[in-house]
């Protein structure tokens, strides 16, 4: 590029200065939506990664009871292995129930500290770690906030018939911790020794301990075959085992659902970014056609006026991503906190590369978009436009609709144009696909909250009961059977399965009572009936690649039983991502289920019938209201972040395509300036000049609609779809409601309303005697 | 009652902070059925005038009434409805929409008026073929001739019949026998009674009218009478008196 070109690429910045600077500020929203694209794509990953690295985390759990296995013996065959590089101290664990100062509780995991481990280390976020031998507990910070505790405040830990009293000191993060439950994370943990006295205290034996060790090995990509390995030398009957690779998979569950969505909403910021550049170099090209007959008869090449044309989109591009970037960080930081959160808070940046590629990306867009119409200036006639100072012919001659003449005046303007109007229309419709999005998530988080059943999210039930022991679980059976206010009931055991080819032992359920409570969530087929039947996930038989009729062989580790079973029913459980089966409960010989799904009486108030059991069964009894239950669970994490995500990004699209849609009448207003000053002389009202760029705008946006409406449905179909079938549920989709549908009309309208204002006001301005004179 | 009274008008513009006196105190009044031409040098305030008396731009002082109604006193809505009711404005560059065809050129102040569209069509093909442009209203303006383009723009202007027929130089872009032509057409409306009142500097133009002003420096200066209609040598040798 030469001086010249240089030159005449700031003259022309400087004489198209409010034009341009209103795509800089369309491809800063675009740039910014990009950021926070990337952001959520990336993070989710790194930040776990981060906290691997900052903890040393473990990548292989193994558990075993040493009741059938010699802690020393597993120690030394592990170590012994060529890819274990560390291995911590045997670590024992016991299930309690941990009982909030609000009544709040969940069944947990309870470790003593190590003390100077190499491998799991906790990283501390508050407080301090407890004594030994102390009535201290340090908590996992996650597990806190959902259930409300505070540093100093007391809870309580309850097994059996023990209740001990202790003071929360502090909190930590660990990379162990996730919701998966072949994982048994440990989120509570006791000073150093204090678990082992308490048990001798309470003569457990030592063989029944379950005992947890973490290992770090030299190539963490390998961790799934270095397990199958260690499982085959210790026996897999009674060690399973876990790898890293699968926390990860589920802690990047939802970034992942956010990213992608952000993605989408990112390539939906892209291509308004591509739809106005087009519109803004087409209309440079119509002003300036006698600018490029003077520098083509001054001695510039076709090649070198087109380099301008790039040059200065190109800088445009460069100063609206930086600009986009520092924004689009800050957006980011905001809308991912509540995932930043889980990690202690640290910061969510995206990676270099995926900004390189975003912004890359965009500018790529950019060039392509002023490229294409830049294939004109081969059609140019220098003497035409020298002559004419434009292209003949100029604009597309066409006949006044038979409307009152501002609606007309209007319309006949969006036809005179017809590329500029299809591009504005098309970077309309990508908002109105953004709006359909939004407002179907919306939807459907706020069914799932409401009514999780609807969404295969839990058994149709009303009352769900989950026993803290095994007492508590069989008079529960008895008494649910004798209660006249239970219509029905399902119940439901979990017990470690083992597939021939898998290394990690699946958690299915084993249901018993009424499965017809289960009855939503099946998408094909049945529930088992007999000791030869199995029902699978849709994920688990898609990754599988099983069919209904196809046999399975499982084992069950427990009882060193092998099965043949047939798969009679696809349904949907988002449990495990989707690694579940329901089986028949009489394979493993129980009579009483943990969980239990009970359906009442039609008058029955299902919030009564909670409070009875409660005052019944005792604190340790867990459970609740099915609605009530799910609505604090699945409303407040992914929903609630997923609500505020789209809405945000919605908006700010919207604001991007409401800027381009300003740029677009701007040029229009400019273009037409004489026409609308004649208009004004031969009688055309202020009222009706308005109406008319009011009619352009709102056609656009009526044209937008549909199209929007029918590419936002696919898309909102194949996100949800995606989306159910990462998390196990298989296909998702509630049709939308005729609201739903409709809302992206008025709110489109309003977008293009407002962009077309100031430009309307412009064109009621316009000084008649002043345009007039210029002749 | 006057079509057209202008009382004591002034218009100051502004340039780079300096004043520029276009008109300094013009009063006129025109009858119903008069042909008035304002002659004058280019830059005497002509066109300014003209501007004003249309409700076009505000006087900075002075007054003016079109049929008694008092327009330095009307909205800018007020001013462009009665433009379009009593008004028609021919200008020198034709200033027709470039993509709407002859018929929608010539429609759009009726249809903006909100007048009966089967109607308007009547008076536009009416008026078409007078002027000589019958079968060209689907014609496009860059379709036709200059002369052409000004018949359609004097057929947009009398389409709603107006009062009062301005015209601002209404030749300066035609060739000598598309010009003549449209004076000719200028005169036979005024013999149907039109009042018109158009601004040239070219006294062949002006000799068209039955009354004339000179104006010089934002003031008129002199007026004339002629009873014979294109007797431009009179003109011209009053014009070289007064300028």
């Amino acid at each position: 590029m030469n001086r010249a070109m240089w030159r005449q690429i700031r003259a022309n910045l400087r004489a198209r200065v409010f034009q341009h600077f209103l795509l800089f500020l369309v491809l800063t929203g675009a740039a910014l939506l990009i950021t926070v694209g990337m952001a959520a794509y990336t993070v989710g990953f790194r930040l776990y990664d981060r906290l691997m690295a900052q903890t040393q985390g473990a990548h292989i759990w193994l558990y075993f009871s040493s009741e059938h296995m010699d802690v020393e013996q597993v120690l030394a065959k592990v170590k012994a292995h060529p890819e274990v590089v560390t291995v911590s101290p045997p670590m024992a664990t016991f299930y309690m129930v941990l009982m909030a100062p609000n009544g709040d509780k969940a069944s947990v995991v309870v470790r003593d500290l190590p003390e100077d481990t190499p491998v799991n280390r906790l990283l501390r976020v508050a407080g301090r770690e407890p004594r030994p031998a102390s009535d201290e507990i340090y908590l996992d910070v996650n597990l806190a906030r959902a259930l409300g505790i505070a540093l100093g405040d007391r809870v309580r830990l309850v097994s059996g018939n023990r209740t001990s009293s202790l003071q929360v000191v502090g909190f930590f993060i660990s990379a162990e911790n996730c919701a998966f439950p072949n994982c048994n994370p440990a989120p509570v943990y006791l000073g150093p020794g204090t678990l082992a006295r308490a048990m001798a205290r309470q003569d457990v034996p030592s063989e029944a301990w379950e005992w947890n060790l973490a290992l770090r090995i030299r190539h963490p990509e390998n961790a799934t075959a270095v397990l199958r390995d260690l499982l085959q030398s210790l026996g897999t009957t009674y060690v399973s085992g876990h790898t890293w690779l699968r926390v990860r998979e589920v802690v990047g569950f939802d970034t992942r659902l956010q990213s992608i969505i952000m993605l989408v909403f990112a390539v939906m910021a892209a291509a308004v970014g591509l739809f106005f550049t087009m519109n803004n170099v087409q209309a440079s090209l119509r002003h300036q056609a006698r600018l490029i007959g003077l520098l083509r008869a001054v001695g510039f090449t076709d090649a070198e006026i087109a380099g301008l044309y790039l040059g200065e989109h190109v800088l445009l591009a460069l100063a609206a991503e930086g600009v986009g970037l520092l924004l689009g960080l800050g957006v980011a930081v905001r809308l991912l906190e509540g995932l930043s959160r889980r990690y202690a808070s640290q910061a969510v940046l995206p990676s270099a590369g995926a900004l390189f590629l975003g912004l890359g990306g965009l500018l790529a867009v950019v060039l392509v978009a002023a490229w294409w119409p830049l294939r004109r200036l081969a059609r140019m006639d220098t003497v035409t436009v020298l002559r004419l100072g434009m292209e003949t012919p100029r604009r597309r001659a066409v006949r006044l609709p038979h409307l009152p003449v501002p609606l007309a005046h209007g319309l006949m303007q969006l036809m005179a144009v017809p590329s500029r109007t299809l591009l504005s229309t098309a970077g309309l419709a990508v908002v109105t696909v953004a709006m359909v999005v939004a407002l179907v998530l919306y939807g459907l988080v706020q069914v799932a909250v409401d009514d999780p059943a609807r969404l295969g999210l839990v058994p149709q039930a009303d009352v769900y009961l989950r026993a803290s022991n095994p007492e508590q679980a069989r008079t529960l059976l008895e008494v649910l059977q004798q209660d006249p206010r239970v219509a029905r009931f399902a119940w439901e055991v979990r017990l470690g399965v083992r597939l021939p080819d898998e290394t990690e032992d699946m958690y299915p359920r084993f249901l018993g009572g009424d499965v017809d409570v289960y009855a939503n969530l099946l998408l094909e087929g049945r529930f088992p009936q007999n000791e030869e039947e199995v029902a699978v996930t849709y994920t688990l038989a898609r990754k599988k690649g099983w069919r209904l009729g196809d046999t399975l062989q499982v084992g069950i580790p427990v009882t060193g039983r092998e099965y043949r079973l047939r798969i009679v029913g696809l349904y949907r459980d988002s449990d495990n991502l989707g690694r579940m089966m329901v089986l028949p409960v009489s394979l493993i010989d129980r009579d009483f289920g943990w969980v239990y799904w009970v359906v009442l009486q039609p008058q029955e108030d299902p919030r009564l019938f909670w409070e009875d059991m409660k005052a019944r069964f005792g604190e340790t009894l867990r459970g609740g209201v099915v609605k009530e239950r799910f609505r604090a669970s699945q409303g407040t994490d992914v929903g609630a972040m997923l609500q505020v995500t789209v809405s945000v990004l919605a908006v700010l699209l919207s604001g991007v395509a409401g800027l381009g849609i300003f740029a677009s009448l701007n040029m229009n207003v400019h273009e037409e300036r004489r026409n609308f000053a004649v208009l004004k002389a031969i009688g055309m009202t202020p009222g009706q000049v308005l109406l008319s760029l009011v009619t352009m705008a709102g056609s656009m946006a009526l044209l937008a609609y549909p199209f929007g409406l029918g590419l936002g449905m696919l898309t909102a179909r194949g996100l949800f779809h995606w989306a159910g079938t990462l998390m196990g549920l298989g296909p998702v989709w509630i049709t939308p409601s005729v609201r739903q549908l409709l809302l992206p009309a008025p709110l489109l309208l309003l977008v293009a309303l407002l962009a077309a204002l100031p430009p309307a006001l412009r064109a009621v301005r316009i000084p008649v005697v002043q345009v007039l004179r210029e002749e | 009652m006057p079509v057209l009274e202008a009382r004591n008008l002034h218009k100051v513009y502004r340039s780079d902070g300096v004043a520029v006196h276009a008109l300094r105190g013009v009063d006129l009044r025109i009858e119903a059925g008069e042909f008035v031409a304002i002659m004058g040098p280019s830059g005497c305030g002509k066109s300014t005038l003209l501007h004003l008396l249309a409700g076009l731009d505000l006087p900075t002082e002075g007054e003016v009434f079109v049929q008694g109604q008092p327009v330095h006193h009307l909205s800018e809505s007020q001013r462009a409805r009665l433009r379009r009711r009593t008004i028609g404005f021919v200008f020198q560059s034709f200033n027709l929409i470039p993509n709407l065809t002859v018929a929608d050129n010539v429609d759009m102040p009726a249809l903006l008026a909100g007048r009966d569209p089967r109607e308007v069509t009547q008076d536009r093909n009416a008026l078409l073929e007078r002027l000589g442009l019958a079968g060209k209203q689907r014609a496009f303006p860059a379709q036709l001739s200059g002369g052409e383009q000004q018949r359609v723009a004097i057929a947009r202007a009398l389409i709603n019949r107006p009062t009062l027929l301005l015209a601002d130089e209404p030749t300066g872009n035609l060739d000598t026998r598309s010009g003549a032509e449209v004076l000719d057409l200028f005169r036979r409306f005024h013999q149907e009674g039109q009042t018109i009142l158009l601004v040239t500097h070219d006294p062949k133009v002006a000799s068209y009218a039955r009354r004339l002003i000179f104006m010089r420096d934002g003031r008129f200066v002199s007026e004339m009478t002629l009873q014979e209609q294109g007797d431009a040598a009179r003109v011209l040798a009053r014009l070289l008196e007064v300028v």
